[in-house]
């Protein structure tokens, strides 16, 4: 991943391990980046699937 | 994996020194080895630690304090231990964060590994030079090379190594690059050579308070530097340490350099600093191709921005009526026109990017992109999808398809069975469970599908955009001077700009503030006037059914309720301003292909995390409705929504559902005047009332995880009350302006 605020590169288990805290952490799964708490949406089956299809590997700027 | 030599011998000299003195009978159990892992943040630490260290790591709260530290032992000899600490950007601390690495580094370490972003060296080398001046030897990772040399830095790390007088080792930590020769020159770290020279008045008084801090293990230097820079987490260590009349010299040397030199100390120290540390970078750094982020906009770019800002204005104008009718067509057409004239430059053009870049974070033009930017996310929000779409699935696909299928589904089951007596009742009590006046298609599957979902798919849509494009981090930069303004302290913008996201996680955020009064005000506004993600979507959604007025009294009485509250509170809890640090990226082209993937996460997130709680809602909802108790919450809040609010007391309900989700809250005001229940005026103070409304239910627990039940409790009895009174103001100010 690569947040759109502050440039920082990430993994996805960075994302998940940086908002342990948060209450609806099992309900709502979003990506928190590791340096300045954007958030992301998580890969799921049908983002890696379009990804696929459009030619990106991952999300990317 | 072991500390070089010297710093073996200065630590053997103290065991030796001790066991002299005691003599004791048993020998002294070994102590363990500690290295610290030290940067900048987000640089790659964690990367690190977990090569350097095995799999077992131990991760807790700095004694005292909220943030977390892991430790594990090292790969290579399990008697050394591995810490990784917070990301700093300076180790005279301004944050808690900065602060439990401070306090670290202070305990003692054996040695540091410094962990370096390469595309960003000077920002490491001001750590650099912090540590030369603590005495403590360090190794520096030079990470992330890859990425610098996408950007045309090419990094001399021999040259580094021998300015810096440390092993400088290359490294790509996320592939694996470097680790091993990292590794291995950990034994041959040193203390850096490279101190920083200040000027002659700041020596004589780093030298007059050295010699007061003689006998203390830590580099008297270091102390001296953090007494003068007036790091107020100085204060405690010196009443502990420092003796009272050494302690008033101190004070009195730091005032009177602050006189010599009439500015901040603190601040010059640390201008000094990066200038050292940039003029460093410089020498060892090559670009290969430069960015055009330098470039001044040309006359061309200056034409289209101002061109784009005036359509912009035009079709404002239009929609406020001031244009006579006769010219609206044409105006819109031409206004439209060169707007999208403009994004395509903007596409297809670098330096009209960089153009945009400059403008979006100056203090006269910033302002003036951003009603650019608010004004076509409304159009595009609140006009286009809210009108047009919410309309087609609310009327059309549920109002005459899905509600009425399912309805006689279920009354044609009602005459097939026939139930009687209780039967019947249970079946009716189920009827309505499923398509009553509270049921879950007819409320909660309306309202998070057919109202929502449409307005959230195009505020996802223009938001991945906005953050594609680079512009959010400039937005934050506009945020600061007002906060600036307002006498706050600049950390405060990041989770501010956040809470736009959600106000859960930005909660969560305010831990980098410094002091406990500044995360709970911070908390306490993220929780009174910042909209998340989904509410302002449905905001904006609404708006496209209001007139323009609407937007402008709402706007204006967030914004004003949370600069007052703010700017109070500034008053109430005074210090020292920290600076916001914050690297901007360059403006980007969106990639329409990265769009759709995050738009389509986003909106995965959403119904899987919104539909449950809004059928949560809506249960809650029937059982009240049911057994009495809705009737009895409607009536005890009548003296509130229809006294002061002069609200329908229907309106009861959207407050009580807002506090499972505050977009809940909003769809059911925006249902209520979708149904003619509510004007205008009342729509609007109804929706300024729901902004500054109790937190949703994730809010309140984490305000109660992260400050406790008391403060939490305390923060609703001021916000509840205080929203009201606020609405009721709006209510009495639009009314007796004549508004209907």
């Amino acid at each position: 991943m690569v947040c759109p605020v502050c440039d920082t590169r990430y993994t996805e288990t960075e994302g998940r391990a940086c908002r342990r805290d948060c209450p609806l952490q099992r309900g709502c799964r979003l990506l928190s980046c590791p340096y300045c708490a954007h958030e992301l949406p998580p890969p799921t089956r049908l983002t890696r699937l379009l990804a696929r299809w459009l030619g990106r590997s991952e999300y990317a700027i | 994996m072991q500390p070089s030599t010297a710093t073996r011998r200065a630590d053997l000299r103290m065991v030796e020194g001790g066991a002299a003195r005691d003599e004791p009978l048993s020998p002294p159990t070994p102590r363990r080895w500690r290295i610290a892992l030290v940067g900048n943040p987000n640089v790659g630490k964690s990367v690190i630690f977990g090569a350097l260290t095995g799999a077992y790591a131990t991760v807790s709260n700095y004694p005292g304090t909220t943030v977390e530290v892991t430790r594990a032992a090292a790969r290579s000899d399990a008697t050394v231990e591995v810490v990784d600490t917070p990301g700093v950007n300076s180790l005279t601390p301004q944050s808690e964060d900065e602060q439990v690495t401070r306090d670290i580094l202070l305990s003692g370490v054996d040695l540091v590994v410094q962990v370096a972003d390469a595309k960003n060296l000077a920002r490491a080398l001001i750590l650099s030079s912090e540590l030369a001046d603590a005495g403590i030897p360090f190794v520096m990772a030079l990470n992330m090379m890859d990425e610098a040399a996408d950007r045309g830095l090419r990094i001399d790390a021999g040259r580094l190594s021998a300015e810096l007088g440390v092993p400088v080792i290359p490294t790509v930590a996320i592939s694996g690059l470097g680790l091993r020769d990292l590794a291995d020159a950990v034994p041959r770290a040193a203390v850096s050579r490279c101190r920083m020279h200040y000027s002659v008045v700041v020596d004589r008084a780093l030298l007059r308070i050295e010699r007061l801090l003689a006998g203390h293990s830590v580099s008297q230097r270091w102390l001296a530097l953090m007494c003068l820079a007036g790091a107020e987490t100085m204060r405690s260590w010196m009443l502990e340490h420092v003796v009272a009349t050494a302690r008033a010299t101190i004070e009195a040397t730091r005032h009177d350099l602050q006189t010599e030199m009439g500015a901040h100390i603190g601040y010059e120290l640390h201008r000094q600093r990066v200038r050292a540390a940039e003029q460093l970078a410089r020498r060892v750094t090559t670009v290969l191709h430069d960015e055009p982020v330098t470039n001044a906009p040309t006359t061309p770019e200056t034409i289209i921005g101002v061109m784009a800002l005036a359509a912009c204005l035009a079709l404002f104008s239009a929609d406020m009526g001031v244009i006579p009718s006769t010219a609206i067509v044409w105006i819109r057409a031409a206004g439209w026109f060169v707007l999208v004239l403009a994004a395509m430059v903007a596409q297809g053009s670098a330096t009209m990017r960089v153009a945009l870049g400059r403008w979006a974070s100056r203090r006269r033009s910033g302002p003036l992109v951003l009603f650019v930017v608010l004004y076509v996310l409304y159009q595009f929000v609140g006009v286009f999808a809210a009108g047009t779409a919410v309309n087609f699935l609310e009327k059309t696909v549920f109002g005459q398809y899905i509600t009425p299928i399912i309805v006689g589904g279920i009354d044609t089951l009602a005459q097939a069975v026939a139930p009687s007596g209780a039967a019947a009742a249970v079946f009716q009590l189920a009827r309505d469970l499923v398509v009553g006046p509270y049921g879950l298609v007819t409320v909660a599957l309306t309202y998070a599908l057919a109202i929502i979902l449409p307005i959230v798919t195009a505020f996802f849509l223009a938001f991945s955009v906005l953050e594609d494009s680079g512009y959010l981090p400039r937005l934050a930069v506009i945020v600061n001077r007002v906060f600036r303004a307002m006498g706050l302290n600049g950390k405060a913008v990041l989770p501010m700009v956040l809470g736009l996201g959600c106000d859960t996680m930005a909660t969560l955020t305010a831990r980098i503030m410094e002091t406990r009064k500044e995360r709970v005000l911070v908390t306490l506004l993220l929780a009174l006037g910042v909209p998340c993600s989904a509410q302002l979507g449905v905001i904006l959604g609404f708006f496209g059914s209001l007139p323009l007025w609407a937007p402008l009294v709402w706007g204006g009485v967030v914004l004003g309720v949370l600069f007052a509250v703010g700017w109070l509170a500034a008053r109430l809890l005074p210090g020292e301003r920290s600076d916001l640090i914050l690297e901007l990226p360059p403006m980007r082209r969106p990639q329409l292909s990265n769009i759709v993937i995050k738009t389509v996460g986003r909106l995965q997130w959403y119904l899987r995390e919104a539909v449950p709680i809004f059928v949560l809602g809506t249960l809650v909802l029937f059982l009240a409705d049911a057994t009495g108790a809705l009737s009895r919450i409607v009536r005890a809040a009548e003296p509130a929504v229809v006294g002061m609010l002069n609200l329908p007391p229907k309106a009861a309900e959207a407050f009580l559902v807002g506090f499972f989700r505050r977009d809940y809250g909003s769809a059911g005001i925006y249902d209520l005047f979708q149904h003619g229940l509510l004007t205008p005026v009342q729509a609007v103070v109804a929706l300024i009332t729901i902004t500054l409304f109790v937190p949703c239910v994730a809010n309140f627990f984490i305000i109660v995880k992260e400050r406790g039940v008391r403060t939490a409790l305390a923060m609703s009895a001021f916000i509840f009350p205080f929203a009201f009174v606020v609405g009721g103001a709006v209510n009495i100010a639009l009314r007796s302006m004549g508004l209907q």
